[in-house]
């Protein structure tokens, strides 16, 4: 059985992870953390060496406004940042290491510390009332099964989790889960060390409650969008504001496939278009956006649902998505994010492949 | 006085049978019109030839689900409409796509536009959220009352160019209190005095500005007012503005969806605005921290500097914002204030030319004075 590193959480979680933070700045041994911030009315993601500043951390914000892989994609585009260390939730950790195939983060030098996450809730419902923080959820968090790093669901980049589910309150556990993470643990000098088999059980719990609760609420989804015309009513009030890709981590192009002038006809094309039924919807083919997105990068999707909360008609795209998501990702027997060197599947290639494929 | 074609029965039933007349008669080949689509309380434009399918129109329907500038550019960038279509669309939608046909991003070959004396539309978020029954029906009794409906968009509360400029046909709604009996039609151009040709109704002279119609401007001017002072004490200085984008998700729907912003790739989406590792690291230096990803105010500032002059102040912005951030109303002020220094009012007409595509020589000076 592992163990951990206890630190006291006497003014919460957050907090506590904040001082570890700052010794770990003080002692020299990162350049820079990278954590969400309390900014005025919003939390952001800041990347800072002020110990000051780090007393606005918060660990575990209640919203997500930037998906984390998103951050580090801005940040390390270009080339390498500096050594830092970089608190996020397992999403956009996942997220983060699927860019880094499609080649638009470079981790190699970010420390990740993980978190047990609770899930954050819909911005929609935090702009109508902050204290509705930690009663409403995503309803993809509601039915996340990867909010932790216990067994199967482990992630190859973290390097130190902060365990609070299972932990005695008032206490956070630091579990090293590489060995660079093991060494960084060793150099903070915590004295004090506890075996985490209550916080695996508390995992397993939850986890158990949550792959149920998922299962229901993916059949229900699917039961609305198996036919075509269940599709297209779920996507009849989209407006095409692509929201949802722009704030996706995996949609990283800077010019969409769907956005080509290709795909344009003349004025005469479209009314001869609109004849053939009588009536054409001005579109930029809106279904086969939102497949061919679908198509694209549902492999990586990482199930954060940002897409979801950024929707102004309230489609449950990240839902949907979800459904498929999982569908062809368990073909591939792939899960994104979990390793770094495990190629994306479509872009590597098995030569009993084709014979699999020959049987059906 | 303007030549009126009067129908007795609802705006929107009288237009509707306008429209299908148009097609029957073939004076069009096709109709843009918004739809109802599926059962979600939205709708979506739609390029109707077929005269049966005009059933499914709902010409006044009080949503925006894209600026119609927008989908008009979509049906005429690559080439014109080859024969004529008629668009319905609100004055500010006409507006926006005169801006883009500027801009070279679509035609108004053989485009003839109907629009409206406009009441303004809800939020989609409103008519997504609430019931939707209740909202029409609350809309179409207070325009019938001579007001303006409760719980429309900002830009429309404050809107002043709610009477179209340069549409051939112009259907009187705001200020006017038959709505519900009454559809009237008037020809604002040679253009549109041929389409009423051979329709059925009462024919007269008319004026389409009535007292119910300053009523209407008196309202919103008013409105509008009690917006200002609230936008610029939360504006002011800088802080002002970070605190107002504090929460900016950075999706940057307000720029997808607005009607000027036509750049298939926007400068703000360009490895130029990217801050590569030196860079960071000089603003970590200068600063003790830096906001990733970078750049949330420049990317607003710099979206105002490339529109602000073309800004109709639809409102879709703000509507599609998903941390309710009043981008319209920002955008809305300074526009005007730039807008204003020129002397341009968008879309008004497409001889003018868009102020910074042009050289005045007296310029110079009066920038010296």
């Amino acid at each position: 059985m592992k163990e951990g590193y206890v630190i006291k959480a006497t003014e919460g979680a957050s907090k506590a992870v904040a001082e570890l933070l700052k010794s770990l700045l003080e002692k020299n041994i990162f350049e820079a953390v990278l954590v969400p911030v309390r900014t005025n009315e919003g939390y952001n993601y800041v990347l800072t060496e002020n110990t000051d500043l780090l007393n606005k951390a918060e660990i575990m914000p209640p919203v997500m406004s930037v998906q984390g892989g998103k951050v580090l994609q801005a940040l390390t585009r270009h080339g390498k940042s500096g050594k830092i260390a970089a608190v996020m939730r397992m999403c956009e950790i996942r997220a983060a290491v699927e860019l880094s195939k499609l080649e638009q983060t470079d981790l190699e030098n970010v420390f990740f510390i993980s978190v047990d996450c609770n899930g954050v809730i819909p911005l929609s419902d935090y702009l109508e009332d902050p204290s509705n923080a930690g009663k409403k959820f995503r309803p993809l968090c509601k039915i996340c099964t990867s909010f932790s790093v216990v067994g199967d669901e482990e992630v190859e980049a973290v390097d130190i989790h902060a365990a609070t589910m299972g932990v005695d309150k008032g206490q956070v556990l630091l579990i090293p889960m590489s060995p660079d993470g093991e060494e960084t643990l060793e150099k903070l000098g915590i004295d004090e060390k506890q075996d985490t088999g209550n916080w695996v059980k508390e995992i397993e719990k939850l986890r158990k409650q949550r792959i149920a609760a998922r299962e229901k609420a993916l059949a229900e989804i699917k039961e609305t969008v198996k036919t075509l015309n269940g599709l297209l009513e779920v996507f009849s009030r989209c407006i095409e504001c692509h929201n949802c890709r722009s704030v996706c981590p995996i949609c990283y192009c800077r010019l969409c496939f769907s956005d080509k002038e290709t795909f344009r006809e003349t004025g005469g094309e479209y009314l001869d278009r609109a004849q053939a039924q009588g009536v054409m919807k001005c579109t930029d083919e809106l279904l086969q956006f939102h497949l061919g997105r679908m198509s694209h990068m549902s492999l990586s999707c990482v199930s954060c649902g940002m897409c979801e909360d950024a929707c102004p008609v309230d489609i449950p795209v990240g839902q949907i998505f979800s459904v498929v998501a999982e569908q062809s990702q368990a073909i591939f027997d792939y899960v994104p994010g979990k390793s770094s060197d495990e190629a994306q599947p479509l872009r590597t290639f098995e030569l009993d492949e084709l014979t699999e494929v020959e049987d059906k | 006085m303007t030549k009126m074609l009067k129908i007795d029965k609802t705006v929107s039933d009288g237009t509707r049978d306008f429209l299908r007349f148009l097609l029957e008669s073939k004076k069009v080949r096709g109709v843009a019109v918004l739809t109802k689509e599926g059962k979600s309380g939205c709708v979506s434009y739609s390029l109707i030839t077929d005269p049966e399918k005009m059933a499914e129109a709902v010409p006044f329907y009080p949503v925006m689900p894209q600026n119609a500038g927008k989908c008009l550019s979509l049906l005429t960038s690559k080439a014109p409409f080859d024969e004529p279509v008629a668009v319905v669309l609100r004055p500010c939608e006409q507006r926006a796509f005169v801006e883009l046909v500027k801009r070279q991003q679509g035609s108004l070959d053989n485009v003839i536009t109907i629009s409206s004396v406009c009441a303004g539309v809800y939020p989609l978020k409103t008519i997504v959220r609430e019931n939707e029954d209740k909202l029409l029906k609350d809309y179409w009794s207070v325009v019938a009352d001579g007001k303006l409906p409760e719980g429309i968009r900002d830009a429309c509360s404050c809107c002043e160019h709610f009477v179209p400029i340069g549409a051939d046909i112009v259907i009187p709604i705001a200020g006017e209190q038959h709505t519900g009996k009454e559809c009237k039609l008037f020809a604002n151009t040679e253009k549109g005095a041929e389409l009423l040709k051979e329709m059925d109704g009462k024919t007269k002279e008319s004026e389409l500005e009535t007292k119910g119609t300053e009523t209407i401007r008196q309202l919103r001017q008013k409105n509008e007012e009690k917006m200002l002072p609230d936008l610029e004490k939360r504006l002011s200085g800088l802080d002002g503005l970070v605190e107002m984008f504090s929460t900016c998700i950075g999706c940057h729907g307000c720029r997808s969806v607005c009607p000027i912003c036509y750049c298939r790739l926007c400068e703000f989406d360009s490895p130029r605005s990217e801050y590569g590792a030196e860079k960071y690291e000089t603003e970590l230096r200068k600063r003790g921290g830096v906001r990733i990803p970078p750049g949330s105010i420049a990317f607003q500032i710099g979206r105002m500097i490339h529109i602000g002059l073309s800004c109709v102040a639809c409102g879709m912005c703000s509507d599609v914002c998903p941390v309710d951030i009043p981008v319209a109303n920002i955008f809305r002020k300074t526009g005007k204030a730039v807008q204003d220094a020129f002397e341009y009012i968008p879309g008004k007409d497409i001889e003018d030319k868009i102020p910074v595509t042009t050289f005045e020589e007296d310029e110079l000076a009066s920038v010296e004075d």
